[in-house]
């Protein structure tokens, strides 16, 4: 039972870095990124191309992390640079409903690629760095989640700082609360949305690589850590981050004991949307306040 | 004497009586297409109906349903249960169709209606989720592993064995669900919807029951999806949950934001393109897969009209062209019922007895290639062809009888014009030089 809350642990922190970047999408755009996952995606299977190979049978050589991490971040943001070029900008002033139907073409096109260049049967994965893990308290830690915590440590230390220290992370704030205004004080809106889209970007690219050893990596994968990451974010109201990551933690906890506990196939999924509907009926303003 | 006197007219409603021929003669088009083409065909139908429904909730309330694929689905196998529990045919089932997918539209309204603005958006996928991964895998709503077959349709004593034979009846289901929803947009409540979409708060202010509409337009449009479900029932006669996956939902919200705000031809129009491009694999799988979306994302944030956009600009052009005045951007251009031309009997007899010959030479010719009797066939030749032939024969002399005769009255009509015609009174000033001009009268 602890491992497998230690386990729910570790894949909640990834919920909540997903959720981290969804938060910070809607904030700048109030648009929900549903291809969100689908960038995370095609950036893990980027970067298994990259550090493994295109042949998916066998490993035929291993390049190593260094090069394959930074070119699969990179293109993660590029890909939160295009969607934001296309979708978020020219539906800036007027973010209807139908701006989230753009998202899911997007995230349809990407799906549509992906299926059609590396198939929909389960992909062979390696773990990012090889070892034994460390043994804390009579539980195991394997690399894989050891990496998960400290990425995520440093990735939302990193963030934080960047937002409450730094002048560029108030004119981000600043985007976020009242576009109209900030543009009236000088701010580049159109710079700061962009980057804003490059970080989400780079942070589900980081999220697709960072949790692949640990779930079956087929095309549909991240599809479905994705909605995990909608629900968290709905609990932090779509505007905390604090609160979408706290919730995502808790829902990667939540979600790994009743799977361990229920025989049901696919309850978790039920579970999940289940509570997303008693969220928005109950609270629809989300869970915890945001904190501009 | 006029001898246009002598010609009997009957008025006829041209205008309003296009759209049923047309509707007629496609129907007819089909059936002579193989069971392939009509399978195809049917399923560019069934998608016609399901969209129909999401283009009155998302393009004329704004609202959004992301778990479409559950509306249709679990409607169809209510259909299909009952249909295989009682055995009688499904086509019996149209209102219970309707009435679960009406059900399940209101309390998804129960819910959605909570939500605010995007995470009306959330509720629905989730929704959708939950059923499509709890339901779908409980025997007890998708019956067996192979996929749930239903008794072979059967109407008063007629029983459809082929899909050609049940085209003209889901024409006359798809006929009734574009009825339906014209009756619905023409009425007050489309007004309403297309008020509380664009200004709630002056919706409010007029006394529309804002929330009520809301819920309303779900349990529309949930009815509609379950006419769509009894329809697929009805034309695939087999229900598995494979053909329901949450995807569908997203294709059908392609199809229904692709239509644009307006009225049923642009769904239609963006049903038989991308449904239909995709059955009658047009370009190649894998374009059309990306063209959709990729489609979605030009109009959602440059065009924003859609297909019925476009064709009201193409109409709009075409009338400027022509002189006339410009129709009404906002809605679709109104039924022109009413609106009668006088057309002369014998053409109407001709046109009438033209067309049944050809019908009939079609006939005869489709019977011929079905059965490779040559007795039988001898008898089609004869019935269909020969008396198709006369049909025309007879026809096209009545026409060209009515011709002559009309030509022959025009003649008399200007004859008797110009000799009527007032002559021109020439004033007393002008005319101290030449008194002759006026002996041209009589």
């Amino acid at each position: 039972m602890a491992t497998v809350v230690l386990s729910g642990v570790f894949v909640g922190l990834v919920y909540g870095l997903l959720a981290v970047g969804l938060v910070v999408t809607y904030r700048t755009s109030r648009i929900i990124n549903f291809a969100y996952g689908e960038i995370g995606m095609l950036a893990a299977f980027f970067y298994f191309d990259i550090r493994l190979g295109t042949n998916t049978t066998t490993f035929t050589h291993d390049r190593g992390l260094l090069l394959a991490l930074p070119v699969a971040v990179a293109f993660g943001a590029l890909l939160g640079v295009a969607m934001e070029w296309t979708i978020a900008r020219p539906l800036r002033d007027n973010p209807t409903l139908n701006g989230m139907v753009a998202t899911i073409a997007a995230s349809l096109l990407f799906l549509t690629y992906a299926v059609r260049r590396w198939g929909i049967q389960v992909r062979t994965t390696k773990p990012l760095l090889e070892g034994n893990g460390v043994k804390v308290a009579g539980l195991n830690i394997s690399p894989s989640q050891l990496l998960i915590g400290a990425a995520t440590l440093v990735i939302l230390g990193a963030l934080a700082a960047v937002y409450r220290f730094t002048s560029y992370g108030l004119r981000l704030r600043a985007t976020a609360l009242n576009p109209y205004a900030a543009a009236l004080s000088g701010i580049n809106t159109n710079a700061t949305s962009m980057v804003t889209w490059t970080i989400a970007g780079a942070l589900s690219a980081v999220s697709g690589i960072l949790i692949a050893p640990l779930v079956a990596v087929n095309a549909f994968f991240m599809t479905l850590l994705a909605l995990r990451a909608f629900a968290a974010a709905l609990a932090g109201g779509l505007t905390s981050i604090w609160g979408g990551f706290a919730a995502g933690v808790l829902l990667g906890v939540g979600e790994a004991v009743i799977a361990f506990k229920s025989p049901i196939k696919g309850i978790t999924d039920v579970v999940v949307a289940l509570g997303i509907v008693a969220l928005v009926v109950a609270r629809p303003g989300g869970l915890v306040r945001a904190q501009y | 004497m006029r001898s246009t006197d002598r010609l009997a007219t009957a008025s006829v409603p041209i205008a309003a009586l296009a759209r049923p021929a047309a509707w007629i003669g496609a129907v007819a088009v089909c059936l002579l297409g193989s069971e392939t083409v009509s399978y195809r065909l049917g399923l560019v139908g069934v998608v016609f109906i399901g969209a129909i429904g999401l283009h009155i909730l998302v393009n004329w309330s704004g609202e959004l349903s992301l778990g479409h694929a559950a509306f249709i689905g679990l409607p169809a196998f209510a259909v299909a249960q009952l249909s295989v529990h009682s055995g009688a045919s499904p086509l019996l089932f149209l209102p219970v169709g309707v009435l679960v997918g009406a059900l399940l539209g209101v309390l998804v309204a129960g819910v959605a209606l909570r939500a605010r603005g995007l995470q009306v958006a959330l509720v629905t996928l989730a929704i959708g989720i939950a059923i499509t991964r709890y339901l779908w895998t409980k025997s007890w709503v998708i019956g067996p592993s192979g996929g749930l077959r239903v008794p072979v349709p059967s109407l008063l004593g007629i029983r459809f064995t082929t899909n050609r034979s049940m085209l003209p009846l889901l024409a006359v289901v798809v006929l009734v669900a574009a009825l339906a929803a014209r009756a619905i947009l023409d009425s007050k409540v489309g007004r309403a919807l297309s008020l509380v979409r664009s200004n709630p708060d002056a919706a409010a202010a007029m006394g529309i029951p804002v929330e009520f509409h809301r819920g309303l337009v779900y349990g529309i449009a949930g009815a509609f999806a379950g006419l769509a479900g009894y329809a697929y029932v009805i034309w695939v006669q087999q229900v598995s949950p494979q053909a329901f996956p949450l995807s569908l939902g997203f294709t059908y919200l392609v199809i229904a934001i692709l239509a644009g705000k307006g009225g049923l031809t642009g769904v239609a129009l963006s049903a038989v393109l991308l449904k239909g491009g995709e059955v009658f694999e047009i370009v190649p799988h894998w374009i059309a897969l990306y063209v959709g979306p990729a489609a979605l994302i030009f109009n959602v944030t440059r065009y924003q009209e859609g297909f019925n956009g476009a064709l009201r600009e193409m109409r709009q052009r075409f009338a400027q062209r022509r002189g006339s005045t410009p129709v009404t951007p906002e809605r679709e251009q109104p039924s022109t019922g009413g609106r009668r031309t006088a057309v002369r009997l014998p053409v109407i007899a001709g046109a009438v007895l033209v067309l049944a010959g050809f019908g009939a030479l079609l006939l005869a010719w489709y019977h011929l290639g079905n059965t490779d009797q040559v007795a039988v066939q001898n008898q089609d030749i004869v019935s269909g062809g020969l008396g198709g032939l006369a049909l025309i024969i007879v026809g096209s002399t009545l026409l060209v009888r009515d011709a002559l005769l009309h030509g022959r009255a025009l003649v008399d009509q200007r004859t008797d014009a110009t000799v009527d015609e007032p002559m021109p009174q020439t004033t007393p000033k002008a005319t101290t030089r030449r008194p002759a001009a006026k002996t041209k009268s009589q």
